[in-house]
């Protein structure tokens, strides 16, 4: 019991002394999609399709394609030009809005066939975390 | 006389690289292309366009120049212009030209040699200077050059990328200076040593791959790291084996350090055509990180969400940009001050994807065969480049002698091979 309220009593001066990160870290076990590799963890809440789909042709126009490509949920991203850099960013995009880190592993080439299927596998994967 | 044209900060890193290759004896920091064309072109022709573009590029007969911030100069009419010679086929001419300098201060930026090989064909040999423009934008420069209309289109003009405010790129520049020092932990050693009495030469391999090997390659890739993985896949499989290759020779690194290009172009553009826009995002790989292609793969994936979310790609185009103000000597003392003593990398690294589309033809001939052959700077002395062309893979193995002899670098490329195709 002492123990435990010595090792509390350490993590709140650590935390006060602001050299906590690297403790809180090892009390917390890490697993993949954790808030440690996520910069803004807002709570899960249910995501459709349609809401991803808004914020990916945002994304997509603004930082992915050139002012003159015509970015629709119908693009073919691949031929367009969408690479792996791009992917990356994507989903650092998404880890970033949605506090989720969607391992590369599960886009699959048909997902990325246009922007609304992978609207669609990226609101299942949010959905079903 | 044309207005002075700045260089961007990637162009002028590039330029740095070009003046300490040369005041190491090397030709300097040149990429060629090579293209194999089905029939003869006459140079006439090929001059005459590039004399025709010339006009409304100024740049083509620039020099480097600018007091302060570094700057294009145009050129009224630079020696020898436009830069078409013709050659009889030679064993090994290809190489030679790449190792022969270009006038890059006196405005020669490129230069086209043209190789009657057997049968009535030819080899085109297109050599620029790396601060001229980047790979993808020669590409698209020699589509230019080589289409059917004899009316040139105009090429788009370099437009200005949004700058961020100078106390930002400060800050970025220096989370970039930061990212290296913390590679000191396992500093990168490379086999950069002088060589002072020995000739200074760069050599080229070429492995091409089948149609089938290149299936396989890329189904190697996707089931390794997921759709879109080539390069990473590729990125991971240089540096398997670049730790094996400095066993081999007798210098294993304590860590290695490879710099992995992103395109700072919107994708669906070519524009800037003349400028080089590329950033690098350093990737460390320490020893047991390199001891299969799947831990190397998971070293490099993680590694590059983890720069996507600090913002390596701003801190890297700030570095550079801040460099333009910096003489290049001092840029590498700051490095050496942080403990890399001028080694920033262990490897060049380049992956082009595929080449153009539109780049089929050339002046009328068919372009049967297409090789990129990158520059090394004298530090890692080796080096790669993966791209594919009319579908099928291939690889250019670059390397400077005497840091690395041929035998060493014709097995490097072999087993790059073998691990690309069975990882």
């Amino acid at each position: 019991m002492n123990r435990a309220a010595g090792q509390a009593l350490k993590l709140v001066a650590d935390l006060y002394a602001g050299s906590c990160a690297r403790t809180i870290m090892c009390r917390l076990a890490p697993h993949p999609g954790h808030w440690q590799d996520s910069p803004r963890r807002q709570s899960a809440r249910m995501t459709n399709p349609t809401e991803i789909e808004a914020q990916l042709l945002d994304f997509l126009r603004r930082e992915v394609f050139a002012p003159d490509v015509p970015v629709t949920p119908e693009l073919d991203l691949i031929a367009a030009g969408f690479d792996s850099m791009s992917l990356v960013r994507l989903l650092v995009f998404i880890e970033t809005d949605h506090g989720y880190w969607i391992p590369e592993s599960e886009i699959t080439t048909a997902a990325l066939q246009n922007v609304r299927t992978l609207a669609e596998t990226l609101a299942r994967l949010l959905n079903a975390r | 006389m044309p207005a002075d044209l700045p260089l961007n900060g990637a162009d002028y890193l590039m330029l740095g690289f070009d003046y300490e290759l040369r005041r190491q004896g090397y030709a300097g920091n040149s990429c060629q292309i090579v293209l194999a064309l089905d029939r003869v072109i006459a140079p006439s022709v090929l001059r005459q366009r590039l004399a025709m573009l010339a006009e409304r590029h100024p740049i083509l007969r620039a020099r480097p120049g600018g007091w302060f911030t570094p700057r294009w100069k145009p050129v009224a009419a630079p020696p020898g212009f436009p830069p078409v010679r013709v050659h009889p086929a030679q064993p090994g001419l290809t190489e030679k030209l790449g190792d022969e300098p270009l006038n890059v201060r006196g405005g020669e930026l490129f230069r086209f040699d043209l190789i009657a090989t057997a049968a009535g064909k030819m080899d085109l040999v297109f050599t620029w200077t790396h601060a001229l423009m980047d790979a993808l934008s020669a590409e698209h420069f020699l589509a230019v050059v080589g289409r059917e209309e004899v009316a040139l289109p105009a090429l788009p003009p370099a437009a200005p990328r949004p700058r961020l405010p100078l106390r930002e790129r400060f800050r970025l520049a220096r989370q970039n200076v930061q990212q290296l020092t913390e590679f000191c932990q396992a500093a990168p050693r490379t086999v950069g040593v002088r060589f002072p009495g020995a000739p200074k030469v760069q050599r080229h391999h070429v492995e091409k791959f089948s149609a089938a090997e290149t299936a396989r390659i890329r189904a190697n890739g996707a089931q390794l790291c997921g759709a879109l993985g080539d390069a990473q896949f590729h990125a991971a499989v240089a540096a398997v084996e670049l730790h094996h290759l400095h066993g081999q020779v007798g210098r294993p690194s304590p860590s290695y350090v490879l710099p992995i290009p992103v395109s700072l172009r919107p994708k669906g553009t070519t524009e800037p055509l003349f400028s080089n826009q590329i950033a690098m995002l350093m990737v460390q790989f320490l020893p047991e990180q390199l001891a299969s292609t799947a831990a190397a793969v998971t070293a490099l994936k993680t590694q590059l969400a983890q720069a996507l979310r600090a913002r390596r790609i701003a801190a890297g185009t700030a570095i550079t940009e801040l460099s333009r103000g910096l003489p290049f000597p001092l840029y590498l003392y700051i490095l050496k001050h942080h403990g890399l003593q001028g080694e920033i990398c262990s490897f060049f690294y380049g992956d082009t994807a595929n080449v153009t589309p539109l780049l089929t033809h050339f002046c009328g001939a068919t372009i049967t065969d297409f090789t990129h052959v990158g520059s090394t700077t004298p530090s890692p002395g080796i080096g790669a480049i993966f791209f594919y062309f009319g579908g099928e893979m291939r690889l250019t193995v670059f390397h400077l002698e005497p840091h690395f002899s041929q035998p060493e670098a014709a097995a490097f490329a072999d087993r790059l091979r073998q691990r690309l195709l069975a990882p």
